[in-house]
């Protein structure tokens, strides 16, 4: 075996360095015994400065800062997923969790803890993600830079340093990196093509418009305007939504989409948000075909520069226009959801805060 | 200390892997592959202009039951399509290589002892009674198809044949969606034979010991599965999975799994390691240990080490080049060998990047056939190494529709076809289905831009 002998060299570096991995797991994993084990025992530490074990159902708690300046990140993806597994000895994947938010003003972010399993499964792994255009990502499980074991994840108190971009940096290695999460998918396949050109030995383009807050259109998701706790806040609903985007119509650079489906309920309990991120002009088209296509229409005006209310059999609607930064916005809700329309626009209205809070009209791409 | 931390950390993680994990380790290597295959050109030949990172979508509508498989993965591991079926040529690949353990009981087709050809047999010796308990003997096959067969049998969803007829859809559907749909599915059978090939780096797959897949690694009963195999994923997760050593060429698809040659892969690690219940059996120390050998190799070297062996660590059997093979240790005058998990890791350091090589060969192995097309009034294609088969070719109009222009039988010679270039179009491509000059079963593909 040539090849397993030309590369007997490495092996007693290599070796120590995956003994640190396991010292580390070894303190976390001792009280493994203890835990029911429909929930792994976690390889990340409860808080930064604690020995003890986190805990993969959460909740998680951290700061997203700049690697360089440490000024806090607002408006950074925040992707997290749980790995579910069933079956003994001839195991089979059962399925993931998602959930998506973003972080705050002072780069905070919340996961709130998973609260139920799929029956017969158990929780194999937790993964948070942390993304903003003109930053490398963040796993909590590798590192970006060598792909090593990232060691330094903790359920609480977590700090994550986003490194700036580099043009010296693979789009090709970042996109197997961040995975396929449908909002992380949306936000990053703008590098699809450079990724190609550089597996064609093509220069990628220039990376100017990889700084932080500049760039192509508002890279911003359903996912991260509209949170299930959002709803439940509003509603009181005390069930449970399957999350995803709609399937009608798939995320692209200029549109997106999140269905929040209750659980076990029919459609009249489900919510649906739809984001357009056009230029101004071809916003303000987009709106004025959603007057003539929508049944019910009432223009209200009372959300961002223009709003309407829209009615038809159970279900609910609010559309805005946010004409300067070019975003325009249809949320539906069913009538056992949203029991008034003032519910839906209740909605609306956190939902155009929390572009406000994205996309500061100070930042470049802009109000342009 | 490091040793007895390590051990405990890996004692306590619950955790059940039946092969090396298709999400993590499996993922990994179908990524190192395709990165270090021809994949990436051989798309962008085609018409997958984006190559390994080309949009290719499966309507959920078309394939319910593959759409309801894949929301068994988790997207963090990048084989995820988005809500409307699409997502990268490379996620497709890695989506294969997951979904090749789904169902669960897939998996016994994925193990090949090269000494006697079988595949997985349940075991029902060296389990202990617990197990046994927990495990039953219901829960999985008695049997599995021997790995080699496996990856060219009719009733596998994910074998060659499925591969070669998809891929040919890839290039003579009619339009651009067919043939995004046609090459997402063949790449989900090439990443799901990768799966198959790569699982035959892990050394009890290879040397019939089944029930090292049934070792309880957790504190759950449930938590069954191969150490080795879960050291693996907890060291290198997906990300970490190391890129190939080589790339392996072979002349038909059995070899890279096993060939007369002693070159597939099974052979190789087969005869280079032990496994848990393959080890040298104990011996009792007298003036001549000559501890009886299970398998014929590894061997072992003439003299055993048997004072360092008597220390209460023992002492550790090398191979030539210096990789951990087992511990041995004397106690109460009895030579016992074992594998711990500091040398599984040895070992694991130098076998995936082997077995990355070898699943980048099979790739370029599914790849290999290219037509080389010239357009001078005549198209003429031409190909070497190609046996008998059928040749079509199309045109395709400047909205991607193909149309085919001309059918033929082709024989071994080197150009296969000429026929007069037609009057419009963007691109001619053609494809060949038939055999190879070795008699394997094989498409060829290609493409060249037609003037006007």
């Amino acid at each position: 075996m040539p090849g397993l002998l030309r590369r007997a060299r490495s092996v007693d570096a290599n070796l120590a360095h995956r003994l640190v991995i396991y010292v580390l797991l070894a303190g976390s994993i001792a009280t493994a015994a203890c835990v029911e084990t429909a929930v792994r025992v976690a390889p990340f530490r409860v808080r930064p400065d604690a020995a003890e074990p986190g805990s993969l159902q959460g909740p998680f708690t951290g700061r997203v800062v700049d690697s360089t300046t440490h000024a806090p990140i607002a408006g950074a993806l925040v992707y997290a997923a749980w790995t579910f597994e069933r079956g003994t000895a001839l195991a089979e994947p059962a399925g993931a969790k998602e959930l998506v938010s973003s972080t705050d003003a002072a780069g905070n972010y919340t996961v709130a803890k998973l609260d139920r399993l799929p029956r017969g499964t158990r929780v194999t792994e937790f993964t948070l993600l942390v993304y903003k255009r003109g930053y490398v990502a963040y796993r909590s499980d590798r590192r970006f830079t060598d792909l090593g074991l990232r060691m330094d994840f903790a359920q609480s108190d977590n700090q994550v340093l986003l490194e700036r971009w580099r043009n010296e940096l693979s789009h090709a290695r970042h996109l197997r990196f961040v995975g396929s999460g449908t909002a992380v998918a949306a936000l990053t396949q703008w590098e699809l093509g450079d990724a190609s050109a550089e597996l064609d030995g093509r220069r990628p383009r220039d990376g100017d418009d990889l700084r932080p807050g500049r760039g192509e259109g508002q890279y911003v998701v359903a996912a991260q305007l509209l949170a299930e706790t959002d709803i439940k806040a509003r509603t009181k609903y005390d069930g449970g939504f399957e999350t995803g985007p709609l399937s009608d119509e798939p995320d692209t650079a200029i549109y997106s989409s999140q269905h929040f489906k209750a659980l076990g309920r029919p459609e009249t309990w489900d919510v649906a948000l739809r984001v357009w991120r056009l230029d101004p002009g071809k916003a303000q088209e987009r709106y004025d075909e959603l007057l003539t296509q929508l049944p019910g229409i009432t223009e209200k005006d009372d959300v961002a520069s223009r709003s309407f209310i829209a009615a038809e059999n159970d279900i609910r609607g609010v559309g805005f226009l946010d004409a300067p930064r070019g975003i325009v916005v249809l949320l539906t809700c069913g009538s056992n959801q949203c029991i008034s329309q003032d519910d839906a626009t209740a909605m609306a209205q956190t939902i155009y805060g929390r572009i406000k809070s994205l996309l500061p009209t100070t930042l470049g791409g802009v109000g342009k | 200390m490091k040793r007895i931390a390590m051990t405990l950390a890996l004692a306590l993680v619950p955790a059940t892997a039946a092969a090396w994990e298709p999400q993590t380790t499996h993922a990994g290597l179908a990524e190192q592959a395709a990165m270090a295959s021809r994949l990436h050109k051989r798309l962008v030949s085609i018409g997958f202009s984006g190559g390994l990172f080309e949009p290719l979508t499966i309507p959920p509508a078309d394939a319910p039951a593959l759409a309801a498989a894949l929301k068994l993965l988790s997207p963090t591991h990048g084989s995820v399509p988005d809500g409307r079926g699409r997502q990268s040529a490379l996620g497709w690949l890695t989506a294969g290589a997951a979904l090749a353990d789904i169902p669960a009981s897939q998996g016994a087709n994925h193990f090949f002892d090269p000494s006697t050809g079988a595949g997985w047999s349940a075991p029902d010796r060296d389990l202990s009674g617990k197990v046994r308990a927990v495990f039953g003997r219901g829960g999985i096959p008695d049997k599995g198809v021997p790995a080699p067969d496996w990856l060219s049998t009719k009733t596998n969803p994910f074998g060659v044949e499925q591969f070669l007829n998809q891929y040919a859809k890839a290039v003579s559907a009619a339009t651009p969606g067919e043939r995004s749909r046609y090459m997402a599915a063949a790449l989900i059978a090439a990443g799901a034979m990768l799966h198959t090939l790569g699982d035959l780096g892990a050394p009890s797959r290879v040397r019939g010991d089944s029930g090292a897949q049934l070792e309880p690694l957790g504190s759950g009963n449930d938590d069954l599965g191969s150490r080795f195999e879960r050291i693996a994923a907890l060291v290198y997760g997906r990300l970490g999975v190391p890129g190939p050593s080589r790339t392996i060429t072979r002349t038909h698809l059995r070899d890279y799994v096993t060939s007369k040659d002693g070159g597939g892969l099974a052979d190789v690690i087969a005869r280079s390691y032990f496994s848990p219940n393959t080890l040298p059996e104990p011996t009792r120390v007298s003036s001549e240990v000559t501890p009886r050998l299970v398998r014929p190799q590894p061997t072992l070297p003439v003299r055993l080490n048997l004072m360092a062996a008597n220390r209460d660590d023992g002492t550790t059997l090398r191979s030539s080049n210096g990789i951990c093979l087992a511990r041995y240790r004397v106690e109460h005058d009895v030579l016992r060998f074992s594998l711990d998990d500091e040398c599984m890791m040895e070992e694991l350091a130098q076998i995936l990047p082997e077995v990355a090589a070898y699943e980048t060969g099979l790739l370029d192995f599914l790849l290999r056939g290219e037509l080389t097309i010239a357009v001078a009034g005549q198209i003429t294609v031409s190909a070497k190494g190609l046996g008998a088969g059928s040749l079509e070719l199309l045109a395709e109009d400047d909205r991607g529709v193909r149309k085919s222009i001309a059918t033929l039988q082709t024989t071994t010679s080197e150009q296969l076809a000429q026929v007069p270039a037609p009057p419009t179009g963007t691109r001619v491509v053609a494809v060949f289905r038939g055999i190879d000059a070795a008699g394997e079963p094989i498409v060829a593909v290609g493409a060249a831009p037609l003037a006007h």
